[in-house]
């Protein structure tokens, strides 16, 4: 079977200093999980993916996605639509001014052509779609308006409006409290399963990763240490991993 | 924040309504604001009604009354022509609010739009429309629309191309510093990252955040057009005559300055007290709209 996404000798850095050193790895329509501390390079992977380095960063090797090499590809027509983005505080990555619903509508009318009712059922659908218990009223919000938990449901409901075929997720939940982080996930989950999409989770805590991905892999400086399932990892030798299993405090 | 978060407006609308009650509120607590929109609203009423408020053509002459002083047939005098001065002020006041206007409308936009775009091009179309801006900015304004006017020659549509062409440079420099300021914040990415094109936003997300900014900087700009009119109409260089404009009555007055004060006297205390009220109401918008300015 054709991975959805490969990659392949990732190279990536700035300047001088090198900050991924050949990174590969094969997903399909899983949940994987990408692990490891701060400073790590999980971020700059799933930035890489979408080509979007932060300013300053160089990066090359191969990444494919369904096929097309992402180096070359025309990326304006896959963001959104086949790769979609959460962001980890979803406040921040609405624009502070616009309504919610415009917001997902812009998406909607972007991927999808809709316009007019069909254009706002459609938002209020996925609005509904991330378990939002009022979405008539969320629609018309502004993002500063919403709580955390809120807020990462309409980004979700976004990015859920081009169908994409793969969810990049960059600590979605870091910014939330545990309950609010727990449902957020198992919306997550429900939503991949249903779609079927491939979901690449880029988060920095272990046990949360072992109970919700298919497939883990531990990244320490840039480089992956291990790969395997995420229900064997605590069973892990890797001394990196277990610093990490460890770091977590017990409750 | 506001009393429209306090109060949680049960519709949009409602909310709309607590907004502008709140704006209302903070203009009013103000004495120098409130006095500078009344001054403004007189002014716009003025220049509305001028027809049905002049006691006389403004453009009558009559030769054997010329320079009357103040008195009961002619309340501000008559000019070197015996036209009515308080006639040609209501008049005049089209002219400067019509100026005003088209300034405040346009200029803004174009500083917007060169802004935005060299904020988000950078590189050589940021450095080239930032080099032309500051080769604007290098000369006091009514200078440069003074050279700017001689060269094209006099007239109104002259006068308000050289005053755009004056006035654009602090518009087109605030809307980069905004967009550069904006450019980096997380919910551009994520917009990015969703697949809008670089033109949606722009359009979209970044021109909308930087509006208040630059309409405080147009409502603080709009005296400084009116002197600049003024100044171009003192010169010769606006509006042609007999159009009654407030610039070119001083100029005429000038001449009769010691002996007959009221026919300068009148225009300037107009475009006096015109860009008072500008100036308080800009200032006055500027605290309401642009709290970190406080």
């Amino acid at each position: 079977m054709r991975p959805l996404l490969a990659l392949e000798d990732l190279h990536a850095g700035f300047g001088a200093a090198e900050a991924l050193h050949g990174v590969s790895l094969a997903m399909g329509r899983e949940r994987f999980a990408l692990v490891g501390g701060s400073g790590a390079g999980k971020s700059l992977i799933a930035r890489a993916i979408l080509r979007l380095p932060p300013p300053g960063a160089w990066m090359h090797g191969r990444i494919a996605f369904d096929g097309i090499d992402l180096m070359q590809a025309d990326m304006r027509a896959l963001r959104g639509r086949r790769i979609g983005w959460i962001a980890q505080d979803a406040r921040l990555s609405l624009d502070p001014v616009m309504r919610v619903g415009a917001q997902i509508e812009e998406s909607l009318r972007l991927h999808r052509g809709l316009s007019g009712r069909a254009l706002r059922e459609a938002a209020l659908g996925l609005l509904a779609t991330v378990r939002l218990a009022d979405p008539v009223r969320v629609y018309g919000l502004h993002p500063h308006e919403l709580s955390g938990g809120m807020g990462q449901r309409a980004m979700i409901a976004m990015m859920l409006a081009g169908e994409p075929d793969l969810l990049i997720a960059d600590e979605p939940t870091s910014a939330l409290d545990a309950s609010t982080a727990m449902q957020v996930l198992g919306l997550l989950d429900e939503l991949v399963a249903r779609r079927g999409m491939g979901l690449l989770f880029i988060c920095h805590d272990l046990r949360l990763v072992e109970g919700f991905c298919d497939r883990v892999a531990v990244i320490e400086a840039g480089r992956i240490v291990e790969i395997g399932a995420a229900a064997s990892l605590g069973q892990s030798r890797h001394p990196y991993t277990s610093r990490l299993l460890a770091a977590r405090p017990t409750l | 924040m506001s009393a429209a978060a306090e109060i949680a407006p049960s519709s949009d609308f409602a909310a709309r309504l607590a907004r502008w009650r709140e704006t209302g509120r903070a203009i009013a607590a103000n004495p120098a604001a409130l006095t500078g929109a009344a001054i403004v609203l007189l002014l716009a009423l003025m220049a509305l009604a001028a027809p049905a408020l002049s006691p006389a053509d403004p453009d009558a002459q009559d030769l054997a009354l010329r320079l009357a002083p103040p008195g009961a047939h002619h309340l501000l005098g008559t000019d070197e022509l015996g036209r009515d001065i308080l006639s040609r002020i209501l008049y005049g006041s089209r002219v400067t609010l019509a100026v005003v206007a088209l300034i405040g409308l346009t200029v803004p936009v174009a500083g917007l739009v060169i802004g935005c775009l060299a904020g988000m091009a950078g590189g050589f179309l940021d450095a080239a429309l930032m080099r032309a801006a500051d080769v604007f900015l290098a000369f006091p304004r009514l200078i440069l629309a003074l050279a700017l006017v001689a060269a094209m020659g006099p007239g109104l549509f002259h006068a308000l191309i050289a005053i755009g062409l004056a006035a654009w440079p602090p518009y087109a420099r605030l809307a980069r510093a905004e967009t550069l300021a904006i450019r980096g914040r997380d919910f551009i990415a994520a917009a990015r990252l969703a697949g809008a094109s670089p033109a949606r936003i722009l359009l979209r997300h970044i021109a909308p955040l930087c509006m208040p900014s630059l309409i405080v900087r147009a409502s603080l700009d709009m005296a400084g057009v009116i002197l600049t009119a003024a100044g171009l109409g003192f010169l010769g260089l606006g509006i042609a005559p007999p159009t009654a404009e407030w610039g070119a009555m001083i100029a005429a007055g000038r001449r009769f300055m010691l002996d007959q004060w009221w026919v300068a006297a009148a225009p300037g205390v107009a475009i006096a007290v015109a860009t008072l009220g500008f100036n308080l109401l800009g200032e006055g918008l500027r605290d309401v709209l642009d709290p970190r300015q406080r």
